[in-house]
């Protein structure tokens, strides 16, 4: 199956409620029939067409009708719960997407050779059953016009248990020039379900589509919300007679979209979302985000979701915060970090508010995140590798407990939506900050430090600021999900190229046989370059050994061990993993090496961590190692030749087909790449095409720039690249080519040691 | 086929699941300090006459520190699990629960493979689980195989088999040499029972580009030949025929509709009267219009799927497309056989009959009494091109009642020739001019699997980043393919270059580098971790050819001296010549054998430092004096 087309259509969450019927293989078969049927009697012009447009003739492939049949319905029962009666609402949601699609080439047709699917689910809770079921029909259509459909002998289960089919089909016959039809039907049967399912329909594909079309029937209890995203069409939604919802969209010649490089698809591409509930209203109805039946809501407010979300937060701050047993876990953070201060001669209360701030986040993740559990030896030296939601809730109450004034930061991510065309308070991100210092504070890594603001959110505006009130007393649900405070929030400030660095300071020299580099290398990371090589490089021991003593705590981890009762029992276990990663860590540096310079690397010595670059005094990743690289030398007679263009590997090239690009620039922050190289002339060697070294291409996007000069012994090059912002306007693009292609080009550089 | 090597799919899903679970790859931490296998030929009912009972035992222990590990096996329809018995710190209340599930495997569609597993921890240094696993097989001719190794270093191990005396087995012994075994055998009453023991058994080397387990594993490969439990005899593969007669009984069941296939071989070779192109046509036919895909369930993993089913289908796994082009080739009068055969993969040859032998269907045309072979499943391959994978391999042909034994000739390296000729002149600092690019056999294959893997519409760029490299200096325009839908010819590029600033000026000389294939540069094996024998893919043979018109009053300097490598399996030849106003540069790389033993790994190391070496040297081009 194309996990594409399930991801994008089958969006239908999957709820736990009540249903108490199986099928055997024979009724599904029966059913599977009649869709199929019922599917293939569509009247659709759109699946009629068989000539493909001659602009499309080499396209590998060629959607030529897509149509999703979306229909909803609700009855009402009364049913037993074991303590009494009660009201049961049954659902039907049933969703059929159809696909026709000329397959030109071998590509093609391995693109559809198989489908694979869940037949049928059933997950079951205390009182309720949900069921899933799903059919499946394809059928091939020949050139000559003949139609081969798939026979239901073909599909083979691979699991067939009581609460689950899986099955996989191999589509027969079908060969290049073919078309293929096919539809993936899923019955939903849920009961007094009535979340919020979202919809989504994307106007963009990589092939072109001759034909995209969604029909919905909402039966009169359902209610919807619906937005248009980026030039998508509107969608037309209507009542009949019987006030049934009735939902339409068209949109015809869609061609295909293809670049995948540094787009933001919420805010550049088209597609609609639709949130799809059963009705309600009724007792709690205003706390439970739900609709009124039959309700229609074009453009729905964004508050709306904003609200959601600070109900949502209201409750976890009751919870968590306002409740005196939950709120003694921040209490003692707070009290962890002041005797954690004293340890290591600070004076807590002299601190200013942000400094507090940093002591009580570093004491947080030493407590928290990087404290030894010898129950989960395993997870706690891997902890490097784990990614956190930034921990915004927790920082916020940690900061509070300890008399700080935070709020907590929210808005959609930077490369997501705007803020006004939310549609979900999922669709917002959170962040702890202190207001008055625009101080921010998240820990999505055990490597994150204080005041540094995650790339998700640089230079947002229009953001919201949540804060809680905390009053003595708390009666009902009004005051308990009311406790959010909402104002507008920060502007959130941008990094610029030189925060996010990969710097590296290289001295070079031949080799003794001059056939290769000898390196000296001490590498430093800034910003966002530094997580992914902290993570494979710096070793959790390491890590914790550096807290501890920032902490000024004496004893380190294993010596604590090995003085205390219980961990003397097994200290030498901990050694023992703790030395095996150890050793790992030397082909850690090797492949490090290796993927950055793309050349061979040997004889690696000298490795290691220099600052771990985990607090934001020394925020800095520094790194040295000393190794043979190969690749950059060539003999030429007497003489030598050093391709010192090469050091910088391959540098990002804007290929052939990415060069016209009309659609604006979401890059990932402002970054820079430098080299500081000292080069040794060789005794006996003269040094020539120093000068030639040189260039410089800048712009208002960014620039490269090479400056090199020599003494009797030294040649000394710096190379810079600098990309300036994390966006550009589409009409800079040439710009941002200009710049990258002189990188490019400078891999050409050489440099010649001439025999003397 | 079926019959995959179930130890080779262990390492696989072994290797799945640690690294989902992120558990060290460290083989000393955990060890298998007791291991007992045992295995008893058994009565069985009147379905399965006989069985073979299976009980393993391993007690693992933990050496340094605690973890957990993955324990997996597998089953199908003729072997089953019948009991898990799991025991952490001999405590069996540990709450691990086995899943049993579907094993779906890559290249694989459909097959009766599943696998029970488990994660089992061992709780601190020192401590010990035990896992304990019964199983069945239902028919002594799939119980082929007892394997002595395991993912973990075993410390002490027992094998035990069990054979009345009704049950005629016999016992191949493979790759004992490293390993200290003891055999002993006793007698039970009626039984003969034989005990293998072994002590310090590394875990398994799991490196890739190696050869199958079969050649580097210790193990035994059981040979059922007969049983007489009660009163009827049941023969299983006695000898080769009765393997034969087994496989050729598939073949009679299958119900090939022979009128069907006729009509639409006629309709392929319409128009062709020589028997060679008939043959030619309906192999690049199946080739291009039947898929692979492997169905693997049961019976169907020996039994070929009706040929016109297959047809039908437009899909087939090995076994069907080598009945399909078999059908076919006869219903025009063509002498064609169903061959089976063992892959290059596995170290057994028919002197074995056994289902470990054979991994794998082909066809033969056998014209005036010479085999032709030929492999659907290749599907990029020449006609008279085979795949290294079949190569030398003994293959069991289909003949009447009897059957055949030969051999798949082996072909030379120059049957995967990939050639490159470039003639340049210089222009300032860039070098001008144009290339002819020609592929055969399995760099052929390789280089169209590639490309039509990728979406037409965009073939023709991924061709351009593949011959440049990603470069954007090197310019490529022009471009001209012959051949891309005609496997029984070369497959030829054709383009001009503009390669900008290949030549260096400093001063009055200009530097030039003039091959920027570099053709196995750094390719080198690591000869301290690496355990295990490198295969390369298939025998290459590499040429590179350039020649360059200098321009006027520009001479070239001193040229390189030329190299020759030659080892046993490989060669490098690399050289200079300089000709009046040009200069000439070739390159020949020839890999005449695809392995490499760890013993010679110094020497291509070294071999391969100086080709390198080699590459590194520069052309100065001097003012005519």
């Amino acid at each position: 199956m194309r996990n594409a087309i399930l991801t994008i259509t089958l969006l239908l969450s999957v709820v736990h409620i009540v249903n108490a019927q199986s099928k055997d293989a024979e009724k599904y078969r029966k059913e599977s029939e009649q869709m199929r049927q019922t599917v293939w009697a569509w009247d659709k012009p759109q699946f009629k067409v068989r000539d493909i447009p001659q602009q499309y003739a080499n396209a590998s492939k060629v959607i030529i009708a897509h149509h999703t049949e979306l229909t909803a319905d609700s009855k009402s029962k009364f049913a037993f719960y074991g303590l009494g009666f009660g009201p049961k609402k049954e659902l039907t949601l049933t969703e059929v997407t159809r696909e026709m699609v000329k397959v030109n080439d071998k590509s093609a047709v391995t693109d559809f050779s198989e489908f694979s699917f869940t037949q049928f689910e059933r997950t079951s809770g205390f009182f309720s059953t949900d069921k899933t079921t799903s059919y499946v029909g394809v059928r091939v259509i020949k050139p000559n016009g003949t139609i081969k459909e798939i026979n239901a002998d073909d599909v083979i289960l691979t699991k067939d248990e009581a609460a689950e089919k899986k099955a996989k089909i191999a589509v027969p016959d079908l060969q290049p020039g073919d078309i293929i039809d096919y539809f993936i039907a899923t019955e939903q049967n849920l009961t007094n379900d009535i979340s919020n399912k979202p919809y989504r329909v994307l106007l963009f594909d990589d092939a072109p589509i001759l034909s995209l079309s969604f029909h919905g029937q909402l039966g009169k209890k359902y209610a919807i919300q619906y937005r248009s995203y980026n030039g998508a069409p509107e969608l037309q939604v209507n009542k009949n007679e019987d006030k049934d919802i009735i939902i339409d969209l068209e949109k015809t010649n869609i061609p295909p979209f293809e670049t995948a490089l540094w787009v933001a698809p919420g805010l550049q591409l088209p597609f609609i979302r639709m949130n799809i509930s059963l009705g309600y209203k009724g007792m709690g109805s205003k706390w439970m985000d739900t609709q009124k039946p039959g309700e229609v809501s074009k453009n729905t407010d964004s508050d709306e979701f904003i609200d959601d979300k600070a109900s949502s937060l209201s409750v976890d701050y009751y919870n968590n915060y306002w409740m005196k047993a939950a709120k003694d876990q921040f209490d003692a953070i707070e009290s962890d970090a002041k005797k954690r201060a004293k340890n290591a001669g600070i004076a807590y209360k002299d601190l200013s508010d942000e400094d507090k701030a940093a002591q009580l986040y570093y004491t947080f993740r030493f407590t928290k995140l990087l404290n030894f559990d010898i129950n989960a030896l395993k997870a706690k030296i891997d902890i490097g590798n784990a990614r956190f939601n930034g921990f915004a809730f927790l920082l916020f109450c940690t900061f509070k407990a300890s008399g700080l004034k935070p709020a907590i930061l929210v808005s959609p991510e930077r490369d997501g939506l705007r803020m006004a065309e939310i549609m979900s308070a999922g669709d917002l991100t959170t962040a702890a900050y202190l207001p008055e210092s625009k101080k921010f504070f998240t820990i999505r890594s055990v490597y994150d430090i204080p005041f540094s603001i995650p790339d998700n959110i640089e230079g947002l505006t229009g953001t919201k600021s949540f804060t809680f009130d905390h009053p003595a007393m708390i009666m009902g649900m009004k005051k308990m999900m009311g406790l959010t405070n909402i104002d507008p929030g920060p502007d959130v400030p941008t990094t610029t190229s030189d925060k996010n660095a990969h710097i590296e300071n290289l001295q070079l020299s031949l080799t003794a046989d001059k056939n290769n580099l000898t390196v000296r290398r001490s590498t430093t990371l800034r910003g966002f370059y530094k997580v992914e090589e902290q993570r494979e490089l710096v070793l959790y021991e390491d890590l914790y050994e550096a807290e501890r003593k920032a902490f000024n705590e004496d004893k380190s981890l294993l010596d604590d061990l090995e003085d205390s009762k219980k961990g003397k029992k097994y200290v030498d276990e901990v050694r023992s993993a703790f030395a095996e990663a150890r050793k790992k860590q030397k082909d850690a540096f090797v492949k490090e090496a290796k993927d950055w310079f793309e050349q061979d690397v040997t004889e690696l010595k000298e490795y290691k961590t220099d600052n771990l670059g985990i607090r934001h005094t020394a925020p800095d990743f520094v790194y040295s190692s000393s190794f043979n690289l190969s690749g950059l030398v060539k003999k030429a007679g007497n003489n030598l030749i050093v391709e010192i263009g090469k050091i910088q590997g391959t540098p990002l090239v804007i290929k052939q087909e990415q060069r016209k690009r009309d659609i604006d620039v979401y890059m990932p922050y402002a970054r820079s790449i430098e080299y500081n190289i000292q080069l040794d002339i060789p005794d006996g060697y003269t040094a020539e095409g120093v000068t030639a070294l040189n260039k410089k291409v800048e712009n208002e996007t960014g620039y490269f720039s090479a400056e090199a000069s020599a003494t009797d012994k030294t040649v000394t090059i710096k190379l810079k690249k600098h990309y300036l912002h994390n966006f550009e306007p589409a009409k800079n693009w040439d710009k941002i080519i200009a710049f990258t292609d002189a990188a490019n080009d400078w891999v050409s550089a050489k440099l010649l040691f001439k025999k003397k | 086929m079926k019959k995959i090597l179930l130890l080779s799919v262990l390492c696989v899903f072994l290797k799945f699941v640690s690294a989902q679970t992120s558990d060290s790859d460290d083989d000393k931490n955990v060890v298998i300090t007791k291991s007992t296998q045992a295995y008893k030929f058994v009565k069985g009912d009147a379905g399965h006459p006989v069985q073979v009972k299976e009980e393993t035992d391993k007690v693992y222990t933990c050496n340094n520190y605690r973890t957990d590990i993955q324990v997996a096996e597998f089953y199908n329809d003729i072997e089953s699990v019948d009991d898990v018995t799991i025991y952490v710190n001999d405590s069996k209340k540990n709450g691990i629960v086995p899943k049993y599930e579907y094993y779906s495997s890559d290249g694989i569609f459909y097959s009766d493979a599943h696998v029970c597993y488990f994660s089992l921890p061992l709780l601190k240094k020192g401590s010990t689980s035990e896992v304990i696993f019964k199983k069945t097989t239902v028919d002594p001719r799939y119980f082929t195989s007892i394997y002595f190794m395991d993912e973990q270093p075993v410390a002490e191990q027992e094998i035990k088999i069990t054979v009345p005396e009704w049950m005629k087995i016999e016992i191949k012994e493979f790759n004992f040499a490293k390993y200290n075994i003891k055999k002993n055998v006793s007698a039970d009453g009626d039984a003969t029972v034989y005990t293998y023991t072994m002590q310090n058994l590394p875990a398994y080397s799991n490196e890739h580009d190696a050869p199958g387990p079969t050649y580097i594993m210790p193990h035994l490969l059981v040979l059922c030949k007969s049983a007489q439990p009660k009163d009827d005899k049941y023969v299983y593969f006695n000898t080769l025929k009765e393997q034969y007669d087994w496989y050729k009984g598939l073949v009679v069941q299958i119900g090939n509709d022979e009128n069907f296939i006729k009509e639409k071989t006629e309709e392929i070779v319409k128009g062709l009267t020589n028997d060679e192109d008939k043959v030619k046509k309906i192999y690049q036919w199946v080739q291009d219009n039947i898929r692979y895909i492997a169905f693997e369930n049961g019976i169907a993993g020996f039994k070929p799927e009706k040929a016109q089913e297959v047809l039908r289908k437009k899909y087939g796994d090995c076994k069907g497309m080598a009945n399909l082009l078999t059908v076919m080739l006869r219903s025009v009068n063509l002498d064609a056989r169903r061959c089976w055969i063992g892959t290059k993969h596995i170290a057994y040859d028919y002197s074995t009959p056994s289902l470990s032998v054979d991994n794998h269907m082909i066809c033969a045309w056998m014209n005036k009494g010479k085999l032709v072979f030929l492999d659907a499943t290749e599907k990029y391959i020449g006609f008279g091109e085979t795949a290294e994978r079949i190569q030398g391999r003994q293959t069991l042909i289909e003949n009447g009642n009897q059957y055949m034994l030969e051999r798949v000739p082996t072909a030379t390296y120059q049957q995967n020739t990939a050639k490159e000729s470039r003639t340049f002149t210089v222009e300032g600092n860039n070098l001008k001019g144009h290339v002819i690019q020609t592929w055969k056999g399995e760099n052929k294959e390789w280089l169209l699997s590639a490309l039509n893997s990728i979406k037409q519409d965009k073939q023709e760029n991924a061709l351009k980043q593949y011959l440049t490299e990603g470069k954007q200096n090197f310019e490529i325009s022009n471009l001209k393919i012959d051949n891309l839908s005609n496997y029984n010819a070369d497959l030829k590029v054709e383009y001009d270059v503009l390669w900008k600033d290949v030549l260096s000026s400093f001063d009055k000389d200009t530097y030039l580098d003039v091959d920027n294939r570099r053709n196995y540069e750094n390719f080198k094996i690591d000869s301290v971790k690496r355990k295990l024998p490198y295969w390369f893919d298939f025998k290459n043979h590499m040429i590179f050819e350039t020649e360059i018109q200098l321009p006027a009053g520009k001479v070239a300097g001193t040229l390189p001296d030329k190299l020759i490598i030659k080892q046993p399996g490989y060669s490098f030849t690399v050289s200079y010549t300089s000709a009046p106003g040009k200069i000439i540069y070739t390159s020949e790389i020839i890999l005449n054998q695809t392995e490499l033993k760890p013993e010679d790994f110094r020497q291509w190391n070294k071999d391969i430092e100086q080709l390198t070496n080699y590459y590194n040297q520069q052309i100065v081009l001097t003012q005519k004096t």
